[in-house]
């Protein structure tokens, strides 16, 4: 796993930045005059939020960056395929060890009522791999056509980066101007229900994003491949 | 050991743009290439087919007789250092030095760690220092490292000593043939500063419009041209005949580059005043790329 190896610092000090992140926002919540639901709907939210965009983020760099340091050094295209599928899982599973760890951590310290994030979190989490399943996609097309299409490939990526982190953004904004938490916006989608089964269900989803990935990629080079 | 890398009727476009047309090309085993083309001949372009590092639209690229595309063996024997640039969010730029060095140890399988920190130390490179941070000097230092250090058996450099002071440059022609001294491994290396090279080149590749202009020994390929000047009159008699590539001209005195041997000029020229000189490559190269190049038989 040559991506993941020359990643890994990258990996530990985003997941550290993150946590950073959430425990930083998270205090200054706790510390508020606000209702318990309040909070926790807020800590849903800021939580959701770097779900949905700090996945997309770290796949356009990291994919970005592997790919290229990877073909310039001799790199396979096809282990570069499940490589990036595997760098996307983790991807989006650091991000989720970082809020969940922090906001577990949270919710000892303050004894407040964090479960309800807590509980909310799988789907969430689903909602992420779901993002970078796009984004992993991309990244993995950028790979394989990478130089031909490389160029066009990154501005899509971004594209589709912008289209996601704008419309949550929006939708955070307009939540907030309505006067309500932002987090009750998703709650209709979030059920409080954490279970074996949702956990299981996040880890499903991984695992088929990632052999998806896989048999994508063999079937995008044999392409190549013929084409050539 | 060391195998040929071959190339026949390459074609390679951009869209509708053909930058690379019917390349036919053979890499022998211990040699040091030279590529020269101008800017946009598709030098580039083609180093990085050679490499299996970019598709083609047509033709084939072969190591040892095996294609080079998503060939593992073929590939660990091939390294394409290329030429790093400033820009801050693109690709390895946002590496720290040291682990754009340690991605190639992974992948380079006869990677000689001992040897990139000695070329560190020798060049001065600070290697905790963003690449997109160094200059321009400092990161052609950085694909010299690489390539010398990858000991892959045939190492191409695409513009190794863009940015590098004249110093710098000195000492990676050293280095580079003490390599090859020690190694006797390919190089191909495609470069601007044609005229420092010229030495260093034992076979030059002419790259014009996306073809091949020429793939020829540099002293033979040097040795094809001649520079004949004198009385207009007297340059006309003895330049009859040949290919004439430059013509230039101040009052009556007339300086014509022509295709052919000194050898041959000067028994032309028997009987009359003329001089005749040799050509340098960078000379023979701007004679048939460039903008004047109308080839005409006097």
């Amino acid at each position: 796993m040559k991506l993941l190896k020359f990643n890994r610092n990258a990996l530990a000090q985003l997941f550290l930045l993150l946590v950073g992140f959430q425990v930083f926002f998270s205090v200054l919540n706790m510390l508020g005059d606000r209702s318990q639901e309040y909070k926790a709907g807020y800590m849903t939210s800021v939580g959701g939020l770097y779900l949905l965009l700090f996945p997309l983020i770290m796949m356009t760099s990291f994919a970005g960056i592997s790919v290229h340091i990877s073909l310039t050094m001799g790199g396979l295209r096809r282990a570069l395929g499940w490589q990036l599928a595997a760098l996307n899982v983790i991807c989006c599973a650091v991000v989720c060890a970082s809020q969940w760890g922090s906001m577990w951590v949270l919710s000892r310290m303050f004894g407040s009522d964090s479960p309800v994030f807590l509980a909310r979190f799988p789907r969430l989490a689903m909602l992420a791999s779901a993002g970078t399943l796009v984004l992993g996609g991309l990244g993995l097309w950028m790979g394989l056509c990478a130089q031909r299409w490389g160029g066009k490939a990154l501005a899509l990526c971004a594209l589709a980066e912008l289209v996601v982190a704008g419309g949550v953004i929006t939708w955070f904004v307009i939540s907030f101007l309505k006067g309500g938490a932002a987090g009750d916006i998703l709650a209709w989608l979030l059920a409080p229900r954490a279970s074996a089964a949702s956990l299981a269900a996040v880890a499903a989803g991984c695992a088929a994003v990632a052999a998806l990935l896989h048999l994508a990629s063999n079937c995008l080079l044999k392409k190549a491949v013929v084409r050539v | 050991m060391e195998q040929t890398l071959q190339a026949s009727h390459l074609v390679k476009r951009y869209g509708k743009k053909e930058v690379l047309h019917d390349v036919s090309l053979t890499i022998e085993p211990g040699v040091i290439y030279g590529l020269i083309g101008r800017n946009g001949a598709g030098k580039t372009t083609l180093l990085s087919i050679l490499t299996a590092q970019n598709t083609h639209d047509a033709g084939t690229v072969t190591y040892g007789g095996q294609p080079v595309w998503e060939n593992e063996k073929a590939l660990a024997d091939l390294c394409f250092s290329r030429e790093l640039s400033g820009q801050i969010l693109f690709g390895q730029n946002t590496y720290k030095v040291k682990d754009y060095l340690l991605a190639a140890s992974m992948y380079y399988p006869r990677w000689d760690k001992a040897y990139a920190d000695q070329l560190v130390q020798r060049f001065g490179l600070d290697v905790k220092k963003k690449i997109c941070k160094l200059s321009k000097g400092m990161m052609s230092m950085v694909t010299i490292v690489l390539a010398l250090a990858s000991r892959a058996p045939i190492t191409i450099l695409d513009e190794p000593v863009a940015g590098l002071d004249v110093v710098a440059r000195e000492d990676f022609y050293k280095i580079l043939l003490d390599d090859y001294t020690e190694t006797g491994r390919t190089f191909v290396i495609s470069t601007h500063i044609i005229e420092e090279a010229a030495n260093v080149f034992e076979k030059v590749i002419i790259l014009n419009n996306g073809q091949i202009a020429a793939v020829e020994n540099t002293e033979d390929f040097v040795a094809s041209f001649s520079f004949v000047s004198g009385r207009e009159e007297d340059v006309d008699a003895v330049t009859a005949g040949h290919e004439v590539l430059h013509t230039e001209r101040m009052g009556r005195q007339k300086g014509v580059a022509v295709r052919a041997a000194r050898a041959v000029m000067e028994r032309a020229a028997a009987g009359r005043d003329v001089d005749i000189s040799p050509v340098s490559l960078q000379k023979a190269f701007v004679y048939l790329t460039g903008e004047e190049a109308h080839h005409e038989t006097a």
